[in-house]
C-alpha cells in the first residue's frame, strides 16, 4: 500500500465491480445448464456499433439493406420453387419507413394496406392500385371509391362493405373485382375469427352466392389471416385446404373461378416469444416448412390446370424483423432492494413496444470481460412498465456504454410513441456499407406541431 | 471473525453457516479474502484501487455497494440473526 496507484511502475488488473451472486439449485433442465456463452455485438453490416454512436447519437434504430433483400429473396424463393403463381405483398403496418417500404417494392413485392392512409403511402411511393393489397375491417366509402376507381384489390371484411362496394359499383357503372376475407378454424389457440366471413359456419359460401347474385361484384380472391406469429405450419396447411375447399365450392355455385388465394401473413420471425423455453432462432420452423404446407394443399385441392389461382402472402414480420437493430447507451446501474443488478438505458418501450411480447437480444458492443450476471435492463421512461428486459446475463457495464437489441425491425418503428421521449433518428446500411439517415431524431415541433393553443390560453 | 466462510482464489465461496454456495467477480473475491484476512472494511477503497485499475470515487462506490449487498445476503453481520438461521 506504500506506492501509489498512478506510479508507472505499478501493473494494475483490468477492473471489474465487486460482484457476488448466490448459487440457485433445483432449477436444472433438460439442457444441462450449459453457459449461454459471452456475446457481444461490436458491429452492424461491418459497420462499428461506436462509429453509428458517434455519428448518429443514441439511441438509433438502425435497419439493414442486405438481411432485408436476403430475408425477401428467401422467403419468395421458397415458395416460388414450389409453386407457379406467387406474389408477395409487404404488409405496411410493419414498418411504415420509406426506405424499407421501398427495398421490398424494388424486390418485387406490392403493398398490402389496412387504411387509407397507409393506401396514400404506398400510392405516394408510386406502388399502382393494381399492386395493392386494400385490407383491414375499416375502410370509409371515399377510400374506397378511390381505390376501386385506381383498380386496387380490395378484401372485404363484412357484409356493409360489401353493400357499399356494391351500391359505388352500381354509380360507376362497372362489375368490380374483390376478395372476400374468410376466418375459419385452423386447429390453433386462440383462433382468429374476427375478421372476414367465417368458413366453417358456411357463412362464406353464403356470402358468396349473395355477391354472385347482387350482379355488380365478381369474385375474384379468397383471403385468410389465421394468426399471428404462427409457429405450426400445419395450420396454414389446414387454412389454405379450406381456402381451396372455398373457391372450388364458389366455382360450382356460381361459375366464377377464383383467380387469388391469399394466406395473409403471420410468419414468425426469429424473435423470442417470453412464454418460450428455447430461443426462437432454434425453434422457429424453417420458411420451407411452411412454404411446403401451403403450396402442398393447394396443389393437392383439385385445381384444373389452368385454374390454379394466384398465391398471395402479405409478410411484415417475417420480412424485416431481423433487419433492425436497436443501439442505446446505458444511463446509470442500481442494484434492486432484492439484490438484482439493474441497468438504465436511454431507449425504452415507448420505442421498443415489442418488448412486451419478446425476449430481445441485449447484447454489449464491446464486453470487456467480468463476470456475467443477471440485470433487469431498464428503459429511460418514469413508469414502472418500462422494462426492456425482465432479466437477462450481462457483463459488467459502464454509464456510456453501447448495447444493441434485436430484432427489433418489426412494428417498434410502426408503434413508437412520442410518450415522455421523442423518437429516435432511424439510419440504414446499405448493400455497400454506405450509412444514410433515413428518418431524423424528432424535435419539440414534431409532437407539438398540430397542436392549437386558443387566444385565451396563451401565456 | 468470518471463519465460516470459504472462499476460493477463483470467485467460489461456500457459507458454512448457511450451506450456500456463491460465486465472486474477481474483484468481489479480492474484497471479501481481505476482510476474512482481517482487513478493516474503511481501507478497501485503498487496497482496491491500489490493485485493480479504478478511480477512487467509483471504488468507493463499489466498495460501498459491495459491503452492503454482502450484508443484505447475510455475508457478512447478521451475528444476532445466527440463530435464526440454524433453526
Amino acid at each position: 500500500m506504500s506506492r501509489l496507484p498512478d506510479d508507472p511502475s505499478v501493473k494494475r488488473l483490468p477492473y471489474e465491480p465487486p460482484t457476488i451472486i448466490a448459487h440457485k439449485t433445483g432449477l436444472a433442465n433438460k439442457f444441462g445448464g450449459a453457459p449461454a456463452g459471452r456475446r457481444s455485438l461490436p458491429r452492424i453490416e461491418g459497420v462499428p456499433v461506436s462509429e453509428l454512436v458517434e455519428r448518429f447519437g443514441s439511441p438509433l434504430f438502425v435497419f439493414s439493406e442486405h438481411t432485408l433483400r436476403r430475408t425477401y429473396r428467401e422467403v419468395h424463393r421458397a415458395f416460388a420453387l414450389r409453386y407457379p403463381k406467387v406474389q408477395l405483398a409487404w404488409s405496411y403496418k410493419t414498418n411504415y419507413l420509406d426506405a424499407v417500404c421501398r427495398v421490398f417494392h424494388q424486390e418485387g413485392a406490392w403493398a398490402e394496406v389496412v387504411s387509407e392512409v397507409e393506401y396514400a403511402m404506398a400510392r405516394r411511393l408510386g406502388i399502382p392500385g393494381s399492386h395493392i393489397l386494400f385490407n383491414g375491417p375499416y375502410k370509409p366509402e371515399p377510400a374506397l371509391r378511390v381505390a376501386i376507381e385506381e383498380g386496387a384489390h380490395i378484401h372485404i371484411d363484412h357484409h356493409e362493405e360489401l353493400y357499399t362496394i356494391e351500391k359505388i359499383a352500381k354509380e360507376l357503372g362497372r362489375k368490380v373485382p374483390v376478395t372476400l376475407r374468410i376466418n375459419m378454424d385452423t386447429g390453433i389457440q386462440p383462433r382468429w375469427d374476427r375478421f372476414g366471413f367465417n368458413y366453417d359456419n358456411n357463412e362464406a359460401l353464403t356470402a358468396i352466392r349473395r355477391l354472385h347474385t347482387g350482379g355488380h361484384l365478381v369474385l375474384e380472391g379468397l383471403h385468410a389471416h389465421i394468426g399471428t406469429f404462427m409457429l405450426d405450419p400445419q395450420a396454414y396447411a389446414r387454412g389454405a385446404a379450406k381456402l381451396a375447399d372455398l373457391a372450388l365450392a364458389a366455382k360450382r355455385d356460381t361459375g366464377v373461378a377464383v383467380k387469388t388465394i391469399d394466406l395473409g401473413g403471420g410468419l414468425p420471425s426469429r424473435a423470442t416469444l417470453h412464454a418460450q423455453y428455447g430461443p426462437g432462432a432454434d425453434t422457429k420452423p424453417p420458411v420451407d416448412d411452411y412454404a411446403e404446407a401451403i403450396t402442398g394443399a393447394l396443389l393437392a385441392a383439385g385445381f384444373p390446370q389452368d385454374e390454379l389461382p394466384t398465391l398471395l402472402l402479405e409478410s411484415g414480420r417475417a420480412l424485416v424483423d431481423e433487419a433492425g437493430f436497436m443501439i442505446t447507451r446505458v444511463a446509470g446501474h442500481k442494484r434492486l432492494a432484492n439484490g438484482t443488478r439493474a441497468i438504465i438505458v436511454d431507449a425504452g418501450v415507448n420505442v421498443l413496444f415489442t418488448s412486451f411480447w419478446y425476449r430481445h437480444d441485449v447484447l454489449p458492443a464491446v464486453d470487456r470481460g467480468g463476470m456475467l450476471e443477471e440485470t433487469v435492463v431498464y428503459g429511460p421512461l418514469c413508469m414502472n412498465i418500462d422494462v426492456v428486459r425482465p432479466s437477462v446475463l450481462l457483463p459488467p457495464l459502464e454509464a456510456g456504454d453501447a448495447l444493441v437489441i434485436r430484432p427489433v425491425g418489426a412494428y417498434n418503428v410502426t408503434q413508437a410513441m412520442q410518450f415522455i421521449r421523442l423518437r429516435p433518428a432511424i439510419v440504414m446500411i446499405g448493400e455497400n456499407k454506405e450509412i444514410d439517415l433515413i428518418r431524423r431524431e424528432e424535435v419539440l415541433d414534431d409532437l407539438k406541431g398540430p397542436e392549437l393553443l386558443p387566444d385565451r390560453l396563451k401565456p | 471473525m468470518l471463519d465460516h466462510l470459504a472462499l476460493s482464489e477463483s470467485g467460489f465461496l461456500f457459507d458454512s453457516r448457511t450451506g450456500l454456495t456463491y460465486t465472486l467477480s474477481k474483484s468481489g473475491t479480492f474484497l471479501l479474502r481481505a476482510l476474512i484476512d482481517g482487513a478493516d472494511a474503511e481501507t478497501l477503497p485503498e487496497r482496491l484501487v491500489a490493485t485493480f485499475d479504478v478511480e477512487p470515487p467509483v471504488a468507493r462506490k463499489d466498495v460501498e455497494q459491495f459491503l452492503f449487498r454482502l450484508t443484505d445476503i447475510g455475508i457478512l453481520g447478521h451475528a444476532d440473526a445466527d440463530d435464526e438461521v440454524a433453526a
